[in-house]
């Protein structure tokens, strides 16, 4: 069976682990017990940076390594950030840890403060996560009442403290620097890098910052130690990762699967159940939408970092957004741009304007407004766009909509003559189909 | 010289008493000008009575001769005068300085400001050679004909 | 003004690199950006401002191309390293410089006809030499409401807004005011402030000057002239005694703005302004500025020209038992004071005097080494002792906020709450209490090197026995400098010249003046006033030169309009030794003339031989009087010259405490900004016009039966007026504060003629 429950522990016991007494008895906080008593700090670190441990927020940059940039006698206190900023369209993985197994997440957070020197950590949540904040506030007076994080975390007399903050709205406070100044009281725009987080993040204080996911691999990590998570997967693509799914496959969800074991075909026809009567797989976006999209002939590649980086595309943060052939290539691909519009901090100008543009020319495009020589400019605008940029997000607006003019020409040269044909409902009636 | 030559000769001239006169009966008659004539500036209005004259400045600032002088000023809901923000409150060109090379016409992105077709500019004191806004607003006081053809007459 | 960072290519150590194929070299660490700059090649920019803090790469404008680096980097932020090759002009660094300015020319408006930036706008400009040919932008662009008034002074523009940060950080970064923000995101980012009221502030205009766009410009500028149509004339400030290096563009014989110029090297005011001192321009126009010369002579008036007015003037100096006095004002020249001089030596030596603070006191401490506002900068500790300097002095707080920002400690004596208070150490002292704070501090503060000692002039003068407490512990701090809070525009420039600060009144008193001469001078606007009052009842005729009509030229015999600072030629020293050359951006109204003219034609008429210029005036001053040595217009050039530092006095007892004489409470004073007659004279000023009024403690309000907006009778044992009562729990009990410079307030009827400490009764009106 390919799904697993290593970060998703909650699955194998009842779908739920929210009282504190049932993620114990799953085996819960033993990992940050025995780190704390039994290694060295460094140890736990080193165990991070042998695990091939990658961020699994979108960026994939090994987690040890970036902890190990973390100065180890910093004069200023050192801080963990989580980045609970679950915005990525399409990426739904990290809510479910929050909802039914936040012990595991606050246990991560714990450990990596004691791999990294740190007293504090600061979980980050997107201001639209009300319920999961409210868990999230829930596990942490458990936790605490039970004595896991406060004054002896990290042993006697050694302290670590989480703060659960919340955002109010932006996605942009989903990339690193965005982050913390939105945690440090201002707007949340990202900053110049370098200086990068390990060296000036909070505060202006060394700062490890990770996403949920990543931080909720951990406690297994040290649990069943690095060795065991580094022979999953191949050697660059440790461990499990959670797929999220959406779109027109049948079952939607969140699937925790080894990387590289299994196919993006297998994902959707198997685990997902494919799509519905008459219709088959036209496009997906594999790792959130800010990555190219991948066509037909990418079904058989693994979904693993290398391999889709092969392909053409990146992991990224692992939401699978599917598309079957009912649905026009150019009006997803406007949905798309619209949303990084809206999200566009404002602060560089070829984000800020860029954006407005692109979203300007498909809308064109798909209202039957379009001249032929459109997606040529589209391309040429995204061209401009590209690499000339402050943060990640306009380059992934610009991923996916230059992917798909590459890869679907014909369908947007269509477009650009005659306009996108109506949108197809979504729901169809299904008299007598399968279940 | 032959006899021969001096036939030729008078039959040239003979040959001028045949056609009409190219004498212009100037000031009865006025000398026409080819449309791009560069005489006598005017102040244009859009169709529905406001100024295009929005008081740049940019004519001035082309002009070689340094002869027009805008001071502008704010359109106001109570008193409008042009369709953008600013109007020309004042607005004068001194035409003893211009050397009507048409800068001003170029420089004008709201072709507000034309070169036409009038010449007859003299006035008696320096002082009534500065034209004012009012003076360049309103239709050339004399006015001459444009001329399509390549002869003189009309 | 330039954007970029000064840049030493001579000292210090150098790292080579290539540049366009060029070998250049400059400081480590300094960003690329400003390497170029200095090396002659132009990198654009728009949202870097050294000045206002480290680099942002927002705007993305500068983007060049650097060898081994994937991509294109932001130069801005790029330091310079040894042997790196950096590429302006290749394609790549092209395309994204023609794609960058394509981008920010989507959304902005066509409105350069219609733009009062246009002719001098940066985005223009760069648009010009650095963007594509043209735009295949196609959709509609994004709208807003406008213009707005971001405050009475500060038009905002949003369509034309770029998003480059550099108000919003002026606000939030150098002025501190907090008030700046963007709301919204993305495209729809506009600027707006906290509150949602007014940009109101000390120092709003500045985000006029550092706008590269027209989105902010400025109101009293609106439409008022195109970069063709003015000159621009480099000059200084006169309406503090700061003496900011400022630009007046002129119009039509007509000053019409006042922005600031370029600092280089950031020494003095960083190219910053204040609002004061970029709105007072319209004060020469004011309706109550003199514009014709005036006779009175028994009973009747009669407007004369100004010929007769100074014949005049000089036969009520020259005749016989004439016994003139001159008082000479604090924004006269320093070769208006000199003539002055010559004027009242050759009138049988007539006693001179000029309205100001006593030097002799404070003499310990101006011998001390005078600071720049650039050290300032890099101070350890700033050691503020009394005085309002958001006020008085507004630039300064912009510096010490700026060296807070680098880490510096601020330590602070006096007994006024002002903008810096809340900002470091405060010691609050109730009057009379300086020396002996500053002496329980002093080895706290000898512990550091290097310290910046800020005094006002004023509170020093008032509680002498703290001057040599302070001088003493000056002298034992290690490179320690001083930088004087003067209360007058030139008082430090009379003072050169050997003017005291009194001598007149008590020979009026005494019924010894008969002619008196007011130069630039209103006794009966300054401390002394009641005093002065009385005086001129005893004197004969008046004969005043002046700007503004007053209660003293409608009493004057004899009335001659002067010129303004913005007016004339002429020499103003700042507050801390800088000498710096006033130079005109217009000439006076039709009846008045430059002061020194005026004076140049009185000594004449004296048979007093003098230099006919100013020029030549300096000169001779300078060879007359050594305080002034080695000074000229050359000398002076753009950017001024440092005074020689004065001889220490030796010490001669006049350090002992002063107690004010009577009941009551004491009284401490200040200038506020925008309450001094040059804002009550500039329509531009008049919504941020600060009035006169008497803060008091809650529990003296409830002793005094007096509350909040009262009026209150006070009275001194010199005077007395009536003032609204404002009660403020910052401020402490036993005090009483009042602003002093308000027109037709009379605060000053309250202060004896040297500006001491004085006691004030207060009662309900």
């Amino acid at each position: 069976m390919p799904i697993r429950n290593i970060v998703y522990r909650h699955l194998e016991h009842g779908g739920d682990l929210t009282a504190l007494s049932d993620y114990e008895a799953s085996g819960g906080w033993k990992a940050l017990e025995t780190a704390t008593a039994h290694m060295e700090r460094d140890d736990v670190l080193y165990a991070l940076h042998r695990s091939v441990l990658r961020g699994r927020g979108g960026a994939g940059f090994p987690m040890g390594r970036k902890a190990s940039f973390i100065p180890k006698d910093a004069e200023k206190p050192v801080y963990v950030v989580c980045n609970a900023d679950e915005s990525e369209p399409g990426t739904f993985k990290d809510r479910a840890i929050m909802e039914h197994n936040p012990f595991q997440l606050l246990e991560g957070i714990a450990l990596a403060g004691y791999a990294i020197r740190s007293r504090h950590g600061y979980i980050y949540i997107r201001g639209e996560y009300e319920h999961q904040a409210r868990a999230l506030d829930r596990a942490l007076e458990a936790a605490y009442s039970a004595g896991h994080l406060g004054p002896d975390a990290h042993g006697p007399g050694e302290p670590f403290d989480i703060t659960l903050h919340r955002g109010a709205g932006a996605y942009i406070c989903g990339e690193e620097t965005g982050l913390l100044e939105s945690l440090e009281g201002k707007r949340g725009q990202p900053r110049l890098k370098p200086p990068f987080p390990a060296v000036a993040g909070l505060w202006e204080s060394p700062t490890l910052i990770n996403n949920v996911e990543t931080l909720a691999s951990v406690p297994p990590i040290i649990e069943h130690g690095a060795d065991w998570w580094a022979q999953m997967g191949t050697e660059k693509s440790t461990g499990v990762k959670i797929f999220s799914v959406s779109g027109h496959v049948m079952r939607p969800g969140n699937y925790e699967i080894v990387l590289h074991d299994t196919s993006l075909r297998e994902l959707i026809y198997d685990i997902c159940g494919g799509f519905r009567p008459g219709r088959d797989f036209k496009a997906c976006w594999v790792g959130g939408s800010s990555v190219p999209v991948l066509t037909k002939e990418h079904l058989d590649v693994a979904l693993d970092y290398e391999s889709l980086q092969a392909a053409g595309t990146f992991l990224g943060s692992a939401g699978c957004i599917v598309m079957d052939d009912s649905e026009c290539i150019v009006r997803a691909t406007l949905r798309l741009a619209e949303f990084y519009r809206h999200e566009s901090c404002g602060k560089c100008s070829p984000c800020r304007e860029g954006t407005m543009w692109m979203v300007k020319l498909l809308d064109r495009l798909v209202n039957g407004e379009g001249r032929p020589e459109d997606v040529d400019l589209l391309l040429k605008v995204s061209g401009r766009i590209q690499g000339r940029v402050l943060c990640a997000l306009a380059d992934g607006a610009v991923a996916p909509i230059a992917s798909a003019v590459h890869l679907f020409p014909d369908e947007f040269a269509e477009v650009a003559r005659n306009g996108s044909p109506p949108p197809t409902p979504m729901i169809e009636s299904t008299a007598g189909a399968a279940a | 010289m032959s006899v021969q030559d001096s036939i030729k000769g008078f039959g040239v001239t003979f040959k001028q008493f045949l056609k009409s006169p190219e004498t212009i009966d100037y000031p009865d008659q006025k000398t026409p000008v080819w449309p791009r004539f560069r005489g006598r500036h005017r102040l244009w209005l859009h169709d529905n009575g406001l100024e295009k004259c929005v008081g740049c400045s940019l004519c001035a600032a082309a002009c070689p001769a340094d002869c027009i002088r805008v001071v502008a000023e704010e359109n106001t809901a109570e008193n409008r005068v042009s369709a953008g923000e600013r109007y020309a409150k004042i607005y004068e060109i001194n035409m003893l300085r211009c050397i009507f090379c048409g800068y001003c016409e170029v420089a004008c992105p709201f072709d507000a400001i034309t070169l036409e077709a009038e010449y007859e500019l003299s006035e008696p004191s320096r002082i009534a050679e500065i034209y004012d806004k009012d003076m360049l607003l309103a239709p050339s006081p004399k006015p001459v004909p444009i001329r399509t053809e390549p002869s003189g007459r009309q | 003004m330039t954007d970029y960072a000064p840049v030493d290519l001579e000292r210090g150590e150098q790292v080579e690199f290539d540049l366009n194929g060029r070998r250049v070299h400059a400081p480590p660490g300094t960003m690329l950006v400003d390497a170029a700059h200095a090396n002659g090649v132009e990198i654009p920019i728009f949202c870097y401002e050294p000045r206002i803090g480290p680099p942002l790469g927002a705007c993305r404008m500068c983007l060049v191309e650097v060898e081994g680096m994937r991509g294109l980097q932001t130069a801005c932020s790029t330091p310079v390293s040894q042997d790196m090759v950096v590429h302006t002009k290749s394609d790549l660094a092209v395309d994204g410089q023609d794609g960058v300015l394509e981008l920010i020319l989507a959304n902005h408006p066509l409105d350069c006809p219609v733009c009062d930036k246009g002719g001098e706008c940066p985005l223009q400009d760069r648009t010009f030499r650095f963007g594509p040919g043209d735009s295949r932008f196609l959709e509609h662009k994004r709208h807003f409401p406008k213009p707005l008034d971001l405050s009475s002074l500060i038009a905002l523009d949003r369509e034309r807004c770029i998003s480059c940060f550099r108000c919003v950080r002026f606000s939030q970064e150098v002025a501190e005011d907090g008030l700046l923000t963007f709301q919204e995101r993305g495209g729809d980012s506009e600027i707006t402030t906290f509150t949602g009221g007014a940009y109101e502030g000390r120092f709003t205009g500045n985000i006029v000057d550092i706008c590269p766009v027209g989105a902010l410009t400025s109101i009293p500028y609106r439409f008022v002239a195109r970069p063709w149509d003015v000159t621009n004339t480099e000059s200084v400030c006169g309406t503090c005694p700061v003496g900011c290096n400022v630009e007046l563009t002129t119009r039509e014989g007509r000053v019409q703005r006042v922005s600031g110029r370029e600092d280089p090297n950031w020494i003095h005011e960083e190219g910053w302004l204040c609002d004061k001192c970029r709105y007072a321009f319209p004060a020469a126009w004011s309706p109550d500025r003199l514009t014709t010369p005036l006779i009175r002579d028994g009973g009747t008036t009669r407007e004369v020209s100004i010929e007769e007015a100074v014949a005049a003037a000089s036969v009520l100096l020259a005749r016989e038992n004439a016994r003139p006095g001159i008082v000479v004002g604090p924004e006269a020249t320093v070769e208006e004071g000199f003539l002055a001089q010559k004027i009242a030596a050759a009138s049988g030596d007539a006693p001179i005097q000029q309205l100001g603070i006593p030097a002799a006191t404070l003499a310990p401490i101006r011998a001390l080494p005078p600071a720049e506002l650039a050290d300032l900068d890099g101070a350890p500790l700033i050691v503020e002792v009394g005085g309002d300097p958001a006020n008085q002095q507004a630039i300064v707080e912009l510096r010490i906020r700026k060296a807070l920002r680098h880490g510096a400690r601020l330590v602070m004596v006096g007994s006024r709450p002002h903008a810096l208070t809340g900002l470091g150490e405060w010691h609050e002292t109730a009057p009379g209490q300086i020396a002996e704070t500053v002496g329980r501090l002093a080895d706290d503060i000898k512990g550091t090197e290097g310290v910046i000692f800020v005094w006002d002039e004023q509170s020093l003068a008032q509680e002498p026995d703290a001057v040599p407490v302070l001088a003493e512990l000056m002298a034992e701090v290690e490179n320690a400098k001083q930088l004087e809070l003067g209360a007058h525009i030139n008082g430090a420039g009379l003072r050169a010249l050997g003017l005291p600060a009194d001598g007149v009144l008590e020979a009026a008193e005494a019924g010894d003046i008969g002619t008196l001469v007011c130069l630039l001078a209103d006794p009966l606007s300054a401390p002394g006033a009641s005093r002065w009052d009385a005086a001129l009842g005893k004197t004969g005729p008046l004969v005043v030169i002046a700007t503004h009509a007053s209660e003293l030229t409608d009493a004057a015999n004899v009335v001659i309009p002067a010129s303004m600072a913005t007016e004339h030629e002429g020499t103003l020293v700042s507050m801390n030794g800088r000498a710096q050359r006033l130079r005109p951006g217009q000439e006076p109204p039709d009846g008045a003339a430059p002061g020194w003219q005026i004076l140049v034609a009185i000594a004449h008429r004296l048979h007093t031989d003098v230099a006919r210029s100013p020029s030549t005036i300096l000169r001779t001053a300078v060879t007359e009087r050594s305080a002034l040595t080695g000074l000229s217009y050359k000398e002076m050039g753009r950017l001024g010259m440092r005074l020689r530092r004065p001889s220490p006095a030796s010490a001669n007892g006049a350090h002992a405490p002063r107690e004010p004489a009577g009941e009551g409470l004491r009284l401490v004073t200040t200038r506020r900004i925008f309450g001094d007659g040059f804002a009550a004279r500039s329509d531009a000023l008049e919504h941020v016009r600060q009035p006169a009024d008497v803060v008091i403690s809650p529990a003296e309000a409830s002793r005094l039966g007096l509350e909040d907006g009262d009026r209150a009778r006070l009275v001194s044992e010199h005077g007395e007026c009536v003032l609204p009562v404002r009660v403020s729990e910052a401020h402490q009990d036993g005090v009483a504060f009042a602003a002093v410079g308000v027109p037709g307030a009379g605060v000053e009827r309250l202060l004896p003629a040297d500006d001491g400490p004085v006691r004030v009764q207060l009662s309900r009106a």
